[in-house]
């Protein structure tokens, strides 16, 4: 199997007006992701998470090594065909509605005027934005103008999707919207790369993730991988007794182990605050079953 | 086909932009220019030079909104595109980055073009109007012109007067410049045909004669003639009719020019003998004058977007202000180059090397400042070759051949420009 994106010892070195090396953005990035996979590039500012993505998009060029979008160049018109990008910001045409917005990006991708139309419409009625489909987009606030950016990143229906903190700036409602959106898009077969800041999300979505630090990749493999602890167990039970839960903990102790920490279960603040909106009717929707059953 | 529409794609959102910018309420501040040149209207008597008034003012008024809009609009399009980073969003999709530049340039035409075509527009209804109260009755008149298909002569030589080569004779009966018309249309013509005629008048015994007398003689195949005797004075724009009648079917026509004085010597270009034919429809060739205009604003945008591709926005719009400047008074340092090499030459030849130039200046600074002068003299056009106002004076037509003139000196620089900032856009590396 083909890898679709691949990095050997990529490297970018930015310069001065004098062509003098001012720091490295990127050094050494040798990653390789599968079709099918979503995978989660994560680092503090400044660790080259954006630098990787530019070079990748052919919106740079590296200082050495290289890097492969579907076998081929990330300048390759042909590629890019195939491609879906959700920039950091949202670097849209402030005076277009999000209509001509979508309508704009379609035809660059040369798609006829029924295709445009009919995606358009899905889209933004997916995205929740069919009431302000005519309003320009310096109107609209930052969340909107992040959901027509993701809208105009899958207007070609694209295999390979890169998103660059694509949560930045949304409530929590779109933001388990987006998890979700990447989930599905895994489940059909769509090759999915992130980074984020927002490392719950990273660990909800991605198959496998590289640690980026100062340009260096520090770590680099399955999210599962990375974080089981092998000395450690955790069972969860329903409608445990608390004279069964007395046994169990016996037994462990007879056993040799050390109970390190014994507690109920704790819900995610995601799942109480989504579960209230909806409960209070405002006919928001989410997928309720948690990532890892999604993912699994 | 698929590289025309992304390149389409760009040019509709560059013009719908534009338009959501409200560039267009420029046209309002264009009417309300032409409108002040009422304004003036107490200093000038007749309505055939109100009229001229209006036309004259119109277009420059034209010519300097489409170029402030061009230099503006292209200045800061690109290097906004960096800055805000939107560029990111088109070149990650399939989309060449040279599309990007190409994309922006055709958009930027499209909208010069509606904002020339639209300022004519107001600019004719606003003749047509002040021509309707006026209670004159009066013309808005476009004369197409017909130049000799060949001059010939007897018993002269060719010479060199200024930039033309012209045909010289002396006095004497067998000598003559001869104008050959073919292919004329008897119905394209009034009753009388004008004729405007320029010479250039010398003696064999008198350097600075500058006057005298032509006997003319218009003559068709059949032998038909018309004559008459016309005192002219050097380079003067002389007019005169002849009976439209001599044009027979063949289409065939003589214009002889002989010295009138018996010291006389008279020259003459090709094309310094013109025949005015009836006047067409004056939107027409307002329409045709105003493609000149677009030709110079486009040198403008060419410039200033290639520049925006490197350098920041009010550099780039620097570069396209004395691009500008430089096109509109290229005569003037045309003509200060030679001067300057006339004064430098004459430093060659005297023999005080302490000699200095009529300018009091160092020879060496003149020297260098003529050579940047005419290195810069020879990349940017003579925007002359673009200015209506000439043709709207004289009530003349823009031909096509002047039309195609005009693009020969415009295309190659516009060329060069569009080709040099989509290379520079492919190796451009969005570092920032």
């Amino acid at each position: 199997m083909d890898p679709v994106i691949q990095t050997e010892g990529l490297t970018k070195v930015y310069k001065d007006f004098w062509g003098r090396p001012k720091h490295k953005g990127l050094d050494n990035l040798s990653i390789s992701i599968n079709p099918g996979e979503v995978f989660g590039l994560i680092g503090p500012n400044g660790s080259g998470k954006t630098t990787t993505f530019k070079l990748l998009l052919g919106l740079i060029f590296p200082s050495s090594g290289k890097a492969t979008i579907l076998g081929r160049s990330p300048t390759d018109v042909g590629a890019k065909a195939r491609l879906g990008f959700l920039p950091e910001e949202s670097y849209l045409y402030r005076w277009l509605n999000a209509d001509e917005t979508l309508d704009f990006f379609g035809r660059l991708f040369n798609l006829d005027a029924e295709t445009r139309r009919k995606r358009s419409d899905e889209l933004i009625n997916r995205f929740g934005l069919a009431h302000a489909r005519k309003r320009q987009l310096r109107e609209y606030s930052k969340g909107m103008t992040r959901r027509v950016g993701f809208c105009q990143a899958l207007i070609n229906d694209p295999e390979v999707v890169i998103l660059d903190e694509p949560t930045s700036g949304l409530d929590p409602i779109s933001s388990r919207q987006i998890k979700d959106l990447i989930l599905e898009l895994k489940q059909r077969g769509k090759t999915v790369l992130l980074s984020s800041h927002l490392l719950a999300d990273v660990q909800d979505v991605c198959d496998r993730i590289a640690i980026l630090h100062q340009g260096q990749t520090k770590v680099y493999g399955a999210v599962r991988d990375i974080l089981v602890k092998r000395d450690s167990v955790s069972l969860t039970f329903k409608d445990l007794s608390d004279a069964a839960r007395k046994k169990i903990e016996d037994l462990a102790k007879a056993e040799g182990a050390q109970i390190t920490h014994c507690e109920n279960t704790l819900e995610t603040l995601e799942d109480v605050f989504l579960r209230t909106v909806q409960d209070s009717g405002d006919g928001l929707k989410y997928d309720k079953r948690g990532p890892d059953e999604k993912k699994s | 086909m698929m590289a025309v529409g992304r390149i389409w794609a760009i040019a509709k959102m560059t013009l719908l932009e534009a338009s959501r910018r409200k560039v267009f309420t420029i046209l309002l501040l264009f009417g309300v220019a032409l409108l002040s040149s009422i304004l003036f209207f107490p200093s000038v008597d007749d309505m055939d030079s109100r009229l001229r008034l209006i036309e004259v003012w119109s277009l420059r008024a034209s010519a300097l909104f489409t170029a402030i809009v061009g230099l503006f609009l292209a200045g800061f399009s690109l290097p906004t595109d960096f800055e805000q980073k939107r560029i990111y969003m088109i070149v990650t999709k399939p989309v060449s980055k040279s599309f990007v530049f190409l994309g922006r340039y055709a958009g930027y035409v499209l909208l010069l073009a509606v904002f020339i075509g639209s300022m004519g527009l107001i600019t004719v209804l606003f003749l047509r109007t002040v021509s309707l109260f006026s209670g004159e009755k009066f013309k808005l008149a476009a004369y197409p012109r017909v130049v000799a298909d060949q001059l010939s002569h007897a018993g002269g030589e060719p010479v060199t007067i200024g930039n033309d080569t012209c045909l010289a004779i002396k006095f004497g009966p067998d000598r003559k410049i001869v104008w050959l018309f073919t292919g004329l249309r008897r119905s394209n013509f009034a009753d009388q045909v004008d004729v405007q005629a320029r010479l250039v008048f010398g003696a064999e015994q008198d350097a600075y004669r500058s006057s005298g007398a032509v006997k003319i003689r218009v003559v068709n195949p059949a032998g038909k003639s018309h004559e008459l005797t016309l005192p002219m004075n050097t380079n003067e724009e002389r007019k005169f009719q002849f009976p439209a009648d001599l044009i027979g079917t063949d289409g065939n026509l003589a214009v002889e020019f002989q010295a009138g004085d018996s010291d006389g010597i008279i020259a003459a270009a090709p094309e310094w003998l013109l025949l005015y034919e009836k006047s067409t429809l004056f939107e027409l060739s307002f329409a045709r004058g105003l493609l000149l205009v677009l030709l110079q604003s486009m040198i403008v945008l060419s410039i200033t977007l290639m520049a925006s591709t490197f350098l920041s926005a009010p550099l780039s719009i620097l570069l396209g202000i004395l691009l500008y400047l430089v096109g509109s008074i290229y005569g003037y340092i045309r003509d200060g180059t030679r001067e300057i090499d006339h004064s430098l030459a004459e430093i060659r030849l005297a023999k005080d090397k302490h000699v200095r130039t009529p300018e009091n200046l160092p020879a060496g600074i003149l020297w260098f400042s003529n050579k940047m002068s005419k290195a810069v003299l020879a990349v940017v056009p003579d925007f002359a070759h673009f200015d209506f106002s000439v043709w709207l004076l004289k009530d003349h037509v823009v031909s096509w051949r002047e039309l195609a003139a005009a693009s020969s000196k415009a295309l190659p620089p516009i060329l060069v420009l569009v080709v040099l900032g989509t290379l520079l856009m492919v190796f451009k590396d969005f570092d920032r």
